[in-house]
């Protein structure tokens, strides 16, 4: 398979898009859109190493630029459309890329009727595919950079297993592009010619429930939290699920709750799968299908990622050494899904990927273990990395930029677990003049994405702190605790 | 029951489940302007204000709620019929 050739295939058969409106866009529409976007880049793309950053609401055009890009073989740059200008300058030092494609310049770009060249260029399976930043621990976001063979191998994944999804299906695009699991999305679009229906439910998880019933969804492909949320009896008793047929669940874990109610509300006909994969090893590296028996998918009160996709491996490390079969240890993966590299940052980069038994692996920091079966469960982080509404984020990159408010003189972040969003973040907080957890909120904004603000802030006078006098997160989180059965 | 009664009654609901004291709800609060105001706490808001009211509301009509003021125009309709 290639992606340049799936791409041309699908956009000369016939397909179907809504936009965020719920309004059909005349296939030729989106055909003479897709052409103008690629043709524009064609002519005035100066270098093709250069990486071009798109910051567009997500929405079909957004979608088309991603694919115009693909097909060239031009490396591109999800962002938010709201990220904050310090956020894409960063970005752009790292990256240098060279032209930008928000909402306002794809408007221009759509009327482009020039044609300069004609020739795509050669392309390589090496050359990189797309750059996408997730939260760094040193306070600068890492920049992963992903091959063209890395998505190559998942789409032939996603080809290749989900054979009972067609082009009778719907599908809704509910995932940011900022977020790699919308690259599943693609995929069925692409390798299934699915229907695509792009969302606009900003978080109104009963929205999400009426666009799936008005527009007969039969495939979504979102983070548990989205899940949870529309299982939840309130949102259930109201919904029509008839219509779903194909779940694919991933981008956080999957919790032992969530397969409680997915029993509950969905039969066994109802295909789910669980994926399990960072972002450094191309979207997904493992999956589970939901057999609906829980003696096959659950372990200890976790329901199994399954095992690898095809082209990849993954052991359980401990002290160097493999773990034997339900021995906790660190997930190494490897295979032909690896990033590349982190962007201009061969310190993390070498802290990542490791040699290992003669070949090379990226560390997930994922404490799992596997059973004889050789199916892989995640049980938590092995550091302060955590996963948080389906985001990763460092909690001690957060206090970093925390402390860089003026009036701010500590800041420490922890966090607990929860059912419905995996984890709650707290931030507690030494002010050097008082102030409002409003107006410190704003300031957070400036700095931090929404995900990253602690969700809930606390004043402290001063940090416990243990024997050598370093903060004792744990008794931050007793105390927290402690306090809310107080009340 | 008048609109500034459904409006009072909403703020002590939004308080209490947004955690917010001295929240100010007016008729244009939204999500939006509200960190607290997310996925989760906006289900159990919907939650309180079914049960306070004793209303039910359609999957339809949650949906196009935009903001305090639609809100409070669903529960007048509702509490008329």
């Amino acid at each position: 398979m290639k992606i340049r050739e799936l791409i041309q295939y699908r956009l000369d058969s016939s397909i179907k898009v809504f936009n965020r409106e719920g309004i059909l866009i005349p296939e030729a529409q989106v055909k003479a859109e897709y052409r103008a976007i690629r043709q524009y880049l064609l002519d005035f793309h100066p270098e093709i190493h250069d990486c071009v950053a798109i910051k567009q609401h997500k929405d079909y055009r957004y979608f088309l630029t991603m694919l115009a890009c693909m097909e060239i073989g031009i490396p591109y740059i999800p962002l938010k459309y709201d990220y904050p200008m310090d956020r894409v300058k960063q970005i752009k030092e790292d990256t240098k890329f060279t032209i930008l494609i928000d909402d306002k310049s794809i408007q221009e770009l759509l009327s482009y009727t020039g044609c300069v060249n004609s020739k795509l260029p050669k392309i390589s399976p090496d050359r990189n595919m797309y750059i996408i930043f997730t939260s760094g621990t040193t306070g600068r976001p890492k920049g992963v950079i992903i091959q063209r063979k890395a998505l190559t191998n998942f789409f032939e994944f996603i080809d290749k297993t989900f054979t009972k999804v067609t082009d009778k299906d719907r599908l809704l695009q509910v995932t940011e592009f900022t977020f790699d699991i919308s690259l599943v999305d693609v995929a069925f679009f692409l390798t299934k010619n699915v229907t695509l229906h792009f969302s606009n439910f900003d978080n109104n998880i009963f929205k999400l429930g009426f666009e799936i019933e008005t527009h007969r969804i039969s495939v979504l492909n979102t983070v548990p939290n989205n899940l949870n949320m529309f299982l939840s009896e309130l949102v259930a008793e109201r919904m029509d699920y008839q219509c779903l047929r194909h779940l694919y669940i991933g981008g956080a874990r999957f919790s032992y709750g969530l397969y409680q109610k997915c029993l509950k509300y969905f039969k066994p006909d109802v295909e789910i799968y669980n994926f399990y994969g960072p972002t450094e090893a191309t979207v997904y590296c493992h999956v589970k299908k939901i057999t609906y028996n829980e003696a096959i998918d659950c372990s200890e009160g976790n329901v199994s990622i399954g095992g690898t996709l095809p082209g990849l491996e993954a052991h359980i490390v401990t002290d160097d050494k493999i773990a034997p079969p339900n021995e906790k240890g660190e997930l190494y993966i490897g295979g032909i899904q690896l990033m590349r590299e982190y962007i201009n940052n061969p310190e993390q980069t070498h802290k990542a990927l490791v040699q290992f038994d003669g070949k090379t692996y990226y560390r997930s920091g994922d404490l799992s273990f596997r059973n004889e079966k050789n199916e892989f469960f995640i049980v938590g982080r092995a550091d302060d990395t955590i996963k948080y509404r389906g985001f990763r984020i460092n909690l001690l990159d957060i206090d970093s930029y925390i402390t860089r408010i003026p009036y701010i003189q500590d800041s420490v972040t922890v966090a607990i677990p929860n059912e419905a969003t995996e984890n709650q973040t707290i931030g507690f907080l030494i002010l050097k003049e008082p102030k409002t957890v409003k107006e410190i909120k704003k300031d957070l904004g400036a700095l931090l994405l929404d995900y990253q603000i602690p969700e809930k802030i606390i004043f402290v006078d001063k940090f416990p702190t243990n024997v050598s006098g370093k903060v004792c997160k744990k008794t931050l989180k007793s105390q927290y605790l402690e306090s809310l059965n107080k009340v | 029951m008048t609109n500034s009664e459904i409006l009072q009654n909403i703020t002590t609901i939004m308080r209490e489940v947004l955690e917010i004291p001295n929240l100010n709800v007016t008729f244009e609060t939204s999500a939006a302007e509200v960190d607290e105001w997310d996925s989760m706490t906006h289900i159990q808001i919907i939650a309180s204000i079914e049960a306070k009211f004793k209303v039910r509301f359609a999957l339809g009509e949650l949906q196009a709620l935009k903001n305090v003021g639609d809100m409070i125009g669903l529960i007048e309709k509702k509490l008329s019929k």
